[in-house]
């Protein structure tokens, strides 16, 4: 798999040079980059370490290169337990850990993925191809994307397709019951950005997945039938979901952005999403951003807290609380820092920006997490 | 429920909604040149207010741009060489900022180090009156202060043709100064 | 009836829409706290969380609208 990931690494910083010299004799004119940290832990002492590295090149003939590399690290805790003890079994999702004898039952388990991501936008045209690797799993992806301004620049009409595949191949443990597969995504969406006045914007948009392929977790059992079996969720699922954003500017230097979103899905499971977020400037260099979103989703139909039998409903299971019903809440801040009357006379730094945000979520679940995100922007 | 014949309503109701977005802003009652030429314009440094006809007799390019947008911020150091070299050959370039914010106007002109003639007036103001179709928007004045050159965009070529024919009436005077002097 | 009034929403939503905004009015809308730039990055980054936390998915990308510059 890392070799994989290293040749379609080449892949795309070869396309991109290709891009690049394809259009020499073009003045490249501005270059920006951001690094961002994001940090995630929850309740159950799981931590996500993520590192953004973006780079984007603009050309003078309205090209622009993008690329990204992203790196992430989790930690799942360990357990002070002998696998396949009623310990080594999570209470709440019945999923066994992949830790084995083999690999030290009292080690924490640690998975890394690195992902990169390259992509070339015109004005109305814009693609790319994606790919992360981990040591189970490898995605790719590839997209294209078309919008167009209308009514005098008023109404922005985007439109575009994607299609990922992901090769799945579970760890050689030997609480691993499930097999390896293959996933297949197809991805729509279409988008209208109207502009109601010089201080107001409506967006409304629509986006269809479809996913076929392997779609449980292969490490994961569920107790059916007083037994533990391996989870089994239906091959095909179809998911829509529709969004709308409000953006408001207020008088007082200060915006509104207000969201909604419904998702459902041919599992059953619906959702509603609504977010509102105020941004408000402290002085010309600092912004300050707080926000909140309040989640509900109702249940898929084969989920049960229960099995009564090892067949499940219609022959699926799931010990995938995502699937349950349950509501969420999310709340926090960000701050952004213009650092260009710090550094006005280094060229260089003159447009750098800081980030520091933290939030907090937490669901009807018990579940709780804390998030936290610095980063930096730089142009030049 | 009959669903079809709803949906049929709701199209008609959109596409008469729709139909209605377009272009309604009043245009100017009086002929551009003259609004051009009278209308009071503040200088970036607080300075005593400034109206175009003062520099008949002078090339005059007048050009539209705000800090928010990026084609504006690109072609105004050129437009500043072009400033530079035509002072001397009578010859002027005036940026007017319709920024809402005048201090991120001041902000770049000053990290830019223009020197040429930088008005600020907001979006309500000149922009307004002439119902500019783009940002950036440039005219070309001639020496008697009528618009010889309308130019939306800020392209190589838009850029080139701007040039060239400031360049054209800035010959055209240089040559009639000579041939003054001949007759004397 | 539900149908009915998510479309009227809809159409009056867009009739403000009539008034046509000018491109030299449009400063406002390209202030880094309306843009929505940023935002569709951090969304994005926030979407590979929240997927791994919930069971829906989307609503984070988009082109945003013109500036009416040339």
């Amino acid at each position: 798999m890392q070799v994989r990931a290293c040749l379609c690494f080449i892949t795309v910083l070869s396309l991109s040079l290709a891009t690049a010299s394809v259009c020499r004799g073009v003045t490249p004119q501005e270059h920006s980059a951001a690094y961002t940290l994001h940090f995630f832990s929850d309740a159950d002492d799981v931590k996500v370490m993520t590192h953004y590295g973006n780079y984007d090149l603009q050309l003078d003939n309205e090209l622009a290169l993008g690329l990204q590399w992203t790196h992430d690290v989790v930690v799942i805790p360990a357990l002070e337990s002998a696998p396949q003890s009623p310990e080594a079994i999570d209470a709440i999702t019945t999923a066994s850990r992949p830790i084995s004898s083999e690999n030290g039952a009292f080690e924490d388990f640690v998975k890394a993925r690195e992902s990169f991501e390259g992509s070339l936008r015109a004005p109305h045209y814009n693609t790319g191809y994606y790919l992360s690797t981990e040591s189970d799993y490898f995605a790719q992806m590839l997209w294209v994307g078309y919008n167009r301004d209308l009514w005098n620049d008023n109404l922005n009409l985007s439109t575009g397709i994607s299609y990922a595949w992901d090769d799945i191949q579970p760890l050689d443990d030997a609480d691993t019951t499930g097999r390896g597969g293959k996933l297949q995504t197809r991805h729509w969406n279409v988008i209208a950005t109207q502009i109601l006045s010089p201080t107001t914007v409506f967006r409304l948009g629509g986006e269809i997945n479809a996913v076929r392929g392997l779609q449980h977790d292969t490490y994961r059992n569920v107790y059916a039938g007083g037994t533990n079996v391996p989870e089994r969720h239906p091959d095909r699922r179809s998911r829509y979901d529709v969004f709308c954003r409000l953006s408001q500017y207020l008088h007082s230097r200060a915006s509104v952005k207000l969201d909604y979103r419904f998702y459902t899905d041919d599992w059953s499971v619906s959702s509603h999403a609504t977010t509102a977020k105020l941004s408000q400037y402290v002085n010309d260099a600092l912004v300050v951003n707080y926000r909140y979103r309040y989640y509900t989703q109702v249940e898929a139909e084969f989920f049960r807290e229960e099995y009564p039998s090892i067949s499940g409903i219609d022959g699926y299971l799931t010990g995938d609380y995502r699937l349950g019903g349950f509501g969420a809440h999310l709340f926090g801040f960000l701050v952004q820092w213009n650092m260009k009357q710090l550094f006005s006379d280094v060229d260089f730094l003159s447009q750098t920006r800081l980030r520091f945000g933290y939030e907090r979520y937490f669901n009807s679940n018990n579940f709780t997490a804390n998030i936290m995100e610095v980063g930096i922007d730089l142009a030049f | 429920m009959c669903f079809k014949p709803n949906l049929a309503i709701f199209a008609v109701r959109l596409c008469m909604v729709l139909s209605g977005l377009g272009p309604t802003a009043a245009l100017a009652d009086q002929d551009a040149d003259e609004i051009l030429a009278s209308y009071p314009l503040s200088p970036i440094d607080g300075s005593q207010e400034v109206v175009l006809s003062t520099y008949r007799g002078q090339v005059v390019l007048v050009n539209f741009w705000a800090s928010w947008c990026a084609p504006c911020l690109k072609e105004l150091p050129v437009m500043n060489r072009w400033h530079e070299s035509w002072r001397e050959r009578g010859g002027r370039v005036a940026a007017i900022s319709v920024d809402h914010h005048a201090y991120r106007a001041v902000q770049f002109a000053k990290d830019a180090g223009l020197t040429l003639d930088i008005y600020l007036d907001g979006p309500d103001g000149l922009a307004r009156q002439l119902d500019i179709p783009s940002l950036p928007l440039s005219y070309l004045l001639d020496r008697s202060g009528r618009i010889a050159l309308t130019v939306c965009g800020s392209s190589k070529q838009d850029l080139a043709e701007l040039e060239r024919v400031a360049e054209g009436m800035l010959a055209a005077k240089a040559s009639t100064d000579s041939l003054d002097e001949d007759a004397k | 009836m539900k149908l009915r009034c998510v479309m009227g929403l809809l159409c009056v939503l867009f009739l403000g829409g009539c008034t046509a905004v000018r491109p030299y009015q449009k400063g406002i809308l390209a202030d880094p706290i309306m843009s929505s730039a940023d935002e569709t990055a951090m969304a994005m980054r926030e979407l590979k969380w929240l997927e791994a936390r919930e069971g829906s998915t989307g609503g984070a990308g988009g082109a945003g609208g013109g500036c009416a510059c040339k």
